[in-house]
C-alpha cells in the first residue's frame, strides 16, 4: 500500500512539473506558420464547442432575418469580419496557420446564432477572435448573416457588391 | 514495485479522465474579454520568451543602424502593425489589448526581444495569439521593421515625424 501511494504521488508530479518544465524551458514550439497537428485541432474544437456550449444556448434563433437585416449584418461584416473570415463569392485564400479563422462562406459554422453572438461579444481566448462590443441589434444581424453565408439570398448579394467607381 | 507501477497507473488514469471531463464539459473558459489569470500570465509570457529565445537563430540586422532604416521600417509598421502594437506618440491600441493574450505594446512597453527574436516572431508568428505569420514581407522590408520596432521608444523626433507625415 505504501508503495501504491508512493507511485500514484510520484506520477502527479510528474505530471505537473513535466508540462511546466518543457514550457519554462522553451521547448514548445511557438510559430503560427505550421498547421496545428489533426488530433490538437480535432481536441482544441471539441473543448471550445464544449465551452460556448455551456455559456450559450445551443438553439436555433427565434428571430428571422429580413432581408435588410441581412444586408446590415453584411456590412458590418465586411467592415470588421471579412479580413480574417473571408469574402463571399471568392476561392478559400491559402494560407498556413496554426489555427486558421474559419472562413464561412466556404465551411459555413456549427454554432447555432444565440452562440455566434456569444463569440463575438466575447472573443476567444488563445486565437486571434479578439472580442467586439457590438449592440445587441448589430450582434443579432451580424450573426444572421453569418448563419447564412454559404447560401444568402440574391437580393442580399448584390446589394453587398462593393460599388463600381 | 507492482504497487508503485499501479499507483503510477492510477494517478495518470485520475488526471485523464479529469482534464477530459473537464474539457469535454465545458469547463474551459474561451472568452477572451477578461484578463488571463496571474499563474497563466506567469507561464505563458515566459514559455514564449524562452521558446523564441531558443528557436530564434541569432542573426545580425544586416541593414545600417540609421534613421533612414527605421522610416523605411516606420512607414510599414504604421500599415500593418499600428492597429493592435500602437504607435508612437498614440495611446495604446484599445484594440490590440482587447486580444487575449494582448497584443504588446511597443510603444509604451518596448520589446525585450533582440532585432533577430523581433524578426523571427514577425515572420513565423505565435501561435495561440493574434499574431499571424507574415511571410509576404521580404527580408529587408522585415529588418527595417524590427530596427524600426526595437528603437520605438527613442526615436529622433525627425524619424517619428517622417514616418507620420507618411500615413
Amino acid at each position: 500500500m505504501k508503495n501504491f501511494i508512493l507511485g500514484f504521488l510520484a506520477a502527479l508530479v510528474l505530471l505537473v512539473a513535466g508540462p511546466f518544465l518543457y514550457l519554462r524551458l522553451g521547448a514548445a514550439d511557438v510559430n503560427a506558420d505550421v498547421q496545428a497537428p489533426g488530433w490538437l485541432s480535432r481536441l482544441t474544437s471539441f473543448a471550445v464547442h464544449a465551452s460556448v456550449a455551456r455559456n450559450a444556448p445551443d438553439t436555433p434563433s427565434s428571430t428571422s432575418h429580413t432581408d435588410a437585416d441581412l444586408i446590415a449584418g453584411g456590412t458590418l461584416y465586411m467592415d470588421g469580419c471579412a479580413g480574417c473570415h473571408g469574402r463571399f463569392g471568392r476561392p478559400p485564400r491559402k494560407r498556413v496557420y496554426f489555427t486558421s479563422p474559419p472562413e464561412f462562406a466556404h465551411v459555413g459554422t456549427q454554432y447555432s446564432e444565440p452562440q455566434v453572438i456569444w463569440i463575438i461579444k466575447h472573443g476567444i481566448r488563445r486565437s486571434g477572435m479578439s472580442p467586439y462590443g457590438y449592440n445587441e441589434k448589430q450582434l443579432s444581424s451580424l450573426a444572421g448573416f453569418i448563419k447564412r453565408m454559404k447560401d444568402l439570398p440574391p437580393p442580399v448579394v448584390a446589394a453587398l457588391q462593393p460599388k463600381k467607381p | 514495485m507492482k504497487n508503485f507501477l499501479a499507483g503510477a497507473l492510477c494517478a495518470i488514469a485520475l488526471v485523464a479522465i479529469v482534464l477530459a471531463a473537464y474539457l469535454g464539459l465545458g469547463f474551459m473558459e474561451v472568452a477572451a474579454d477578461a484578463k488571463p489569470s496571474a499563474c497563466e500570465a506567469a507561464l505563458m509570457t515566459p514559455s514564449v520568451h524562452a521558446a523564441v529565445r531558443r528557436q530564434a537563430p541569432a542573426m545580425q540586422n544586416p541593414l545600417p543602424d540609421a534613421d533612414a532604416t527605421r522610416i523605411a521600417g516606420g512607414k510599414l509598421y504604421m500599415d500593418d502593425c499600428v492597429g493592435c502594437h500602437g504607435g508612437p506618440g498614440q495611446p495604446p491600441s484599445a484594440f490590440g489589448l482587447s486580444f487575449y493574450p494582448p497584443a504588446p505594446q511597443f510603444a509604451h512597453a518596448g520589446s525585450q526581444y533582440t532585432e533577430a527574436q523581433l524578426f523571427w516572431v514577425a515572420r513565423h508568428g505565435i501561435r495561440m495569439s493574434g499574431m499571424f505569420p507574415q511571410p509576404h514581407y521580404s527580408d529587408s522590408d522585415l529588418w527595417s521593421l524590427v530596427s524600426f520596432i526595437s528603437h520605438i521608444r527613442n526615436l529622433p523626433p525627425a524619424v517619428v515625424k517622417a514616418v507620420q507625415a507618411s500615413n
